[in-house]
Formats: C-alpha cells, structure tokens, sequence
C-alpha cells in the first residue's frame, strides 16, 4: 500500500511516519509531500492508496487539496492530520469526503483507530 | 478578575500542553512561575484572522528548545539548533494553537508560524490585549505561551 504522508513541518513528517510504523503499517510505502502543490505533483507520477494531509499549510492547503482531487476526479483515499480540532472543520472535513479527521497530538491508538476500518488491515 | 473566555482559555491551554507534552515528548508539565533569565530566547507566532483577530507565542530558551526538538523528532543525535528545532518550536505553536481554536470564535483562520529568535526582545502586538499567559516546568526547562487579541 502506497500512503502519501503531507505536512509542510519536516518533524510532523517525521512523527507521522513513526506513529504509523508504531500502529502496524511498518509495511507500507510512504511518501512525503511539503504542502498541497507538491502532493498534487507526487500524484501526477504516482498513484496512492491514501493521503495523510496536515489542514493548514503554505501554497495549498488540505482543503484546497482535497478539493482539486475531486474535481479532477481523482480517487484516493484521504484524511486530515491536523492541530485545528473545531467541529465546523470535522463538518467541513467530511462534506468534502475526507475519511477521517486525527487532531494533533496523536498516539498509534489514534492512527491505529482511523486507519483499519478504511484499510482492512 | 479574569472574563469567560480568559477562563475557557486557561483550561484549554493547560490541557492543550499536558496533552501535547505528554503524548508527543514524553515529558510531564507542570504550572511555574515565570522567570527573566535573559538568556538566548527562540518564539514562534502564530497569527489568528477572520471573525477573531489575535496571536499566539510560544517561547522558550535555545537549549530547551534543542532539547523539546530532539524528544519530539526522537532524534538522540540532534546536537546543534538548525532548521530541525525551529520547525518543532513552530509545529509545538502550531498544535496548540489549533487546539485552542475550540474556544475561540468560530470561523477562524490561522497562519503559519513565525519563528523570533534572540537575546532580550520583547514581541507587541500593536493595540493587542494579553488574554492569558502561562508559564510550565520540565525537566529539559520552561517554557511560556500567550494567547494576544487584536481587538482592531
């Protein structure tokens, strides 16, 4: 399984990854993309099986990336990895077909949770 | 006397850190009294816009900060403060700041962090009234966090 993981904080980056080895995807291809332009980059010479994506971020946000991969018609899977943790953005997060929304900070459980349901593993 | 949200506030950011500190560093916490040691200070902003005007810092000295990066990232041989530990200080601004959104105004935006860094500087957010301001202990150190509103 190819998950792309998108944070413009390198150390988010960094932690998503290990949480995610640490909640049993240790198996898993993972990709890395700064903000929204450079995922939608990353897509163009790849496909993913899911999109981790941090909300607020520089050039494009989460948001405007999931919005851009609907409209283009892109399937993937997709879920916001975010500190902002207001109920109108859940709301808004799932309108635009986001999976799951896990706020900062996280544990593997969290991962672990949001994860098997949408991965089957 | 402090106002409702002052008091919302409070609550939110010690959970906020507890939580932030104790998950993701695996250090623990505790409320401090807070101190002027002059010493080499690192900070990161984060600006609030749309329906609530105001900024968050985080601040703390360059060693704690070295110290928070290298639990944070799990990175035993980070030894130098470089591009590794000014994003952590912005990423710990940024997780908390988020999670105060929840007692904040809806329909907010947030900025990316800012980062200062320095000896003896003072950062004024021009017309803005301090909400709240929190000083916590480690053993790597303390650290200090307020919340500023632009009422403009």
């Amino acid at each position: 399984m190819n998950i792309l993981i998108v944070d413009d904080s390198k150390a988010m980056r960094m932690i998503v990854r290990r949480t995610l080895r640490e909640a049993g995807y240790a198996g898993h291809e993972l990709k890395e993309a700064g903000n929204g332009v450079g995922a939608l980059e990353a897509i163009k010479s790849e496909s993913f099986d899911l999109i981790l994506s941090d909300w607020n971020m520089p050039e494009m946000s989460g948001l405007e990336l999931l919005q851009k991969l609907k409209n283009d018609g892109t399937q993937v899977k997709f879920g916001f990895v975010t500190s902002e943790s207001s109920a109108e953005m859940k709301v808004k997060a799932i309108e635009e077909g986001a999976l799951f929304l896990i706020t900062k900070p996280f544990t593997a459980e969290t991962f672990r949770s949001a994860l098997q349901p949408i991965l089957n593993c | 006397m402090s106002t409702p949200m002052q008091a919302a506030y409070q609550t939110a950011v010690d959970e906020a850190v507890t939580s932030l500190f104790h998950t993701m560093l695996a250090t623990d916490v505790v409320p401090a009294e807070p101190k002027d040691t002059h010493q080499e200070t690192v900070t990161a902003l984060i600006g609030f816009g749309g329906n609530w005007r105001g900024a968050f810092e985080f601040e703390c000295g360059r060693p704690e900060a070295l110290v928070f990066a290298r639990r944070f990232m799990q990175a035993e041989d980070l030894t130098e403060f470089n591009e590794d530990v000014r994003d952590t200080v912005g990423e710990l601004a940024n997780v908390i700041a988020g999670n105060l959104k929840s007692v904040l105004p809806s329909g907010l935006t947030m900025s990316a962090p800012t980062i200062i860094e320095g000896k003896d500087y003072k950062i004024r957010v021009c017309g803005g009234k301090l909400l709240g301001s929190a000083t916590f202990s480690t053993d790597a150190g303390c650290f200090t966090v307020r919340l500023i509103e632009d009422p403009k």
